[in-house]
Order: structure tokens, then sequence, then C-alpha cells
């Protein structure tokens, strides 16, 4: 049972010794922190090891220059005042290094809370314009519409079937789509006008049903053919009274 | 008359001048040794690079403080500042160092006899070096401890101090590894002499 163990232990501190001891391990055996076994195995390790030997012998050499230096500090815990004034001094000295003025983190901690809510304010407000963005509804029609084109007549309920279409002109349009659908969806009339007037011809007065739905809309395009703006209007003609 | 920076703050706050004034000075005497064992660890070092891991074991060191908590051993937390610095600056620098160079300096370190001259005794040299260290992985632990550290240049007193233990024990530890070794060199048939054979007589010259 013994020389099991035995065993063991020699297989861990081999294993211990194949791989380089962390930079902690290294403080730690400086600071006499490790037990025996773990202090031989590190020492077998430095034996065998390049760069741990050059790594030991620079902290064992630094030991020599600065220990004689170590009786000016007593081992008594600083003060809170104490502790703070050797941080601020840190961040002078890093502020000297750097020649410039090092952010006090003092600064960041006490304004945590007010940087907080400044980030939450500034996320809601661009999540609100997101949403409330008019341009993310035109996306919906997949086209421009804009509210300074309006279609005049004919709207709304109807006496009598239409004969002409009117509509607001468009800066720089050069031509207008003029669309009439029915309520089944299907297109009763396509045109491309250049004027803003779109008249129908007598006949086409027998297209019309009374008491049916019909939807118009007109496209006002660039001569590069580009949609400048739409706009969308319906109408239904009255059933006369029987 | 200027004041510094650091009297503006023992203004503000009534702490020991002593604790600030002596652990900036620690600190920056820390940093000038950092660099020249780093230069004598590794002389292919520029001056241009010395000053550079001067600048880098400064800043290191003082964001390390600042960033820290409070501090209850002024002592232990410089050291522990002053190695955890020095290894990590080590590790950096031995990323950039070929890995030749590494090893020589590393060889450097482990005190055996003077190179030899002719090829033949360089030979003979690397022989008795490899047996010298088969020899003392086969030592009982206690006794390679203090050999090895004392084969990586450590004096008796720095052994003593290192483990924790007496000088005498330390002492006594040392002789009996040497005789274990020079028993198993002899036996190897190779050159006694390989290790210097009076580690007291040594230890007093430096």
């Amino acid at each position: 049972m013994q020389s099991d163990r035995i065993r063991r232990n020699e297989a861990q501190m081999n294993k211990k010794m194949n791989s380089c001891p962390s930079n902690e391990t290294f403080e730690k055996a400086f600071f006499s922190s490790l037990t025996d076994e773990e202090q031989e195995a590190f020492i077998d390790h430095i034996f065998s090891c390049h760069k741990c030997r050059i790594k030991f012998e620079a902290l064992e050499s630094l030991g020599r220059q600065l220990r004689p230096k170590e009786s000016d500090f007593s081992d008594e815990p600083l003060t809170n005042a104490e502790t703070k004034a050797v941080h601020k001094m840190a961040r002078q000295q890093i502020g000297e290094i750097l020649g410039r003025k090092e952010p006090s983190v003092s600064f960041i901690y006490r304004y945590r809370t007010a940087w907080i809510t400044a980030a939450c304010f500034v996320v809601l407000i661009i999540t609100g314009m997101l949403i409330l963005n008019p341009f993310s509804q035109k996306s919906v029609f997949r086209d421009t519409v804009n509210n300074d084109f309006r279609l005049l007549e004919p709207k709304g309920i109807l006496k009598s079937p239409p004969i002409e279409f009117q509509w607001t002109p468009y800066p720089n349009a050069e031509s207008y789509i003029f669309k009439l659908v029915d309520e089944n969806l299907r297109t009763v009339i396509r045109t491309s006008n250049p004027a803003e007037i779109q008249a129908l011809k007598d006949d086409a007065n027998k297209i019309f049903e009374r008491g049916k739905y019909y939807f118009w809309s007109v496209e006002a395009r660039s001569d590069d053919g580009i949609v400048l703006a739409v706009a969308r209007e319906y109408f239904i003609i009255k059933t006369p009274a029987p | 008359m200027k004041k510094s920076p650091i009297y503006s703050i023992l203004l503000k706050v009534k702490v020991n001048l002593g604790h600030l004034l002596k652990t900036k000075k620690f600190l920056d005497e820390m940093a000038i040794s950092v660099k020249n064992i780093i230069y004598s660890a590794f002389p292919s070092t520029t001056p241009e690079e010395r000053e550079d891991i001067e600048q880098t074991v400064k800043l290191k060191i003082w964001r390390k403080i600042s960033r820290g908590k409070k501090i209850e051993n002024l002592r232990s937390f410089l050291w522990k500042i002053v190695y955890t610095t020095t290894l990590d600056i080590l590790d950096e620098r031995m990323q950039t160092i070929p890995p030749e160079e590494i090893q020589e300096r590393a060889d450097s370190l482990i005190r055996f006899q003077d190179r030899p001259e002719s090829p033949e005794l360089l030979v003979e040299s690397k022989e008795t070096k490899a047996t010298l260290i088969e020899s003392v992985k086969a030592l009982p632990a206690r006794r390679r401890t203090v050999v090895q550290l004392w084969l990586s240049e450590m004096t008796l007193e720095e052994i003593s101090a290192y483990l924790g233990w007496s000088g005498n024990q330390v002492r006594h530890l040392l002789y009996r590894g040497i005789q274990d070794l020079k028993d198993k060199v002899n036996s190897c048939n190779q050159r006694p002499n390989a290790i210097r054979s009076n580690p007291s007589k040594r230890s007093a010259n430096e």
C-alpha cells in the first residue's frame, strides 16, 4: 500500500515537473508558500528547464538587490487614506510616463449610475426613432408616399360614374402612371400620362358598376422612370334608390 | 517654489509621508533592477529596448498598483507587484528571443568548471556534465533540492533564506550531496573535479 502511494506521488511529481510552473507558483515559491513536495518538484523543474531557470535566477537576483531595502516598509496595514494616496500616486505616475493625465478611476466609479442611465436613455431614444420613423413605414408599400402629392377626385361616394381623374402636380415629375383597379383587384385601366388629369372615354363609363368599390393610384415618375411619389384613393358609385 | 504632486496629495489626506516616498523610491529602483537583470540575461538587448523595458516595467507596476484594492501589508504587496511584473516582462522578452540564446543563458547559470579549451576536453566535459545532471536527479529529495539551488549559482546563505532552513542544515545537506555526486562521478571514471569541491570557501569568497 505504502509503495503504491509513493509511486503515485512520484508520478504526480513527474507530471508537475514536465509542465512549466505558472507565474503564480513562482510567486508562491518566493513567498515560501509551497509545500515541501511542491518545492522539490519546482526546484527539479527549474534545474531541467531553460526558460524557468532564467526566470528563477531573475527573481532571485532581484530579491538579492532589493531585499536590503525592504526593511524600510513595515508589515502594518495601511489606512484607507494611505491606500488611496498610494493609488492616486500610481495614477499620477502613469500620467507622467504617458505624458498625459490619466483618467481618474474614482471619477468613473463615482458617476457610474449616471453613465448607465444616460446609456439606457440613448438606447431608448434610438429604439423609439427606429420604430416611429416614417421611412420604416414607407417600406410597407415598397415605394414613396408623399403627403405633398394628393389625388383630388373622384373619391368617396359618387352619385354617377366619374369621367375624369385629377391630382396635384408633383415637382420634377415627367409622367404619371395612372392605374384603376376594381374591388377584385383586377386592373381596369393603366395609362401613362404627362398631365395631372386623366379623362376617360365615353364608353369607359360602361366599365363601372354601381355599388362596387374602385381603387385608383397615381405614380409620379422622373424622366429616368424613378418613382418620385405615389398616392392612392378609392370611390364607390352610389346605387340609385328604387 | 513649485510643490511636487506627491506633496499636494499629502496635503489633502493626512498620510505617512515615509510610506509614499519609500514606495516610489523602491519601485523606481525595482524598475532599474529589472532592466539590468534583463540586460544581463539577454545581452543582445539594444539600448533602445532597455529604455523601453524600464518604461514598460514602471508602467506595469503603477497600473497594477492603481487597480489595487486596500493594501493590507505594503511590504508583501510591493513584493507581489515586483514578482508579477518581472515575470510578465520576462515572458514577453522570451517570446522574442531565439531558443538557442535562452539555452545558452540558462546553461551559464549552472556552475560547472570553466569551459575546456581543447575539443577532447570539451567532449569530456559535456559527458561529465550529463553524468552529473543524472546523478543530481538520483539524489535524495532534500539533498537534491539544496544541490540544485547551489548549482544554480546560489550561495549557502541564499539557499538557507530561500528554503527557510537553518544554515547548518543547508551546509550539511550540500556537503553530503556533493560527496554523493563525487562518488558517482568517480565510479563512472569521469573527472572527479568536474564540480568545485569546496562550496563554503566559494560562498565566503562570493
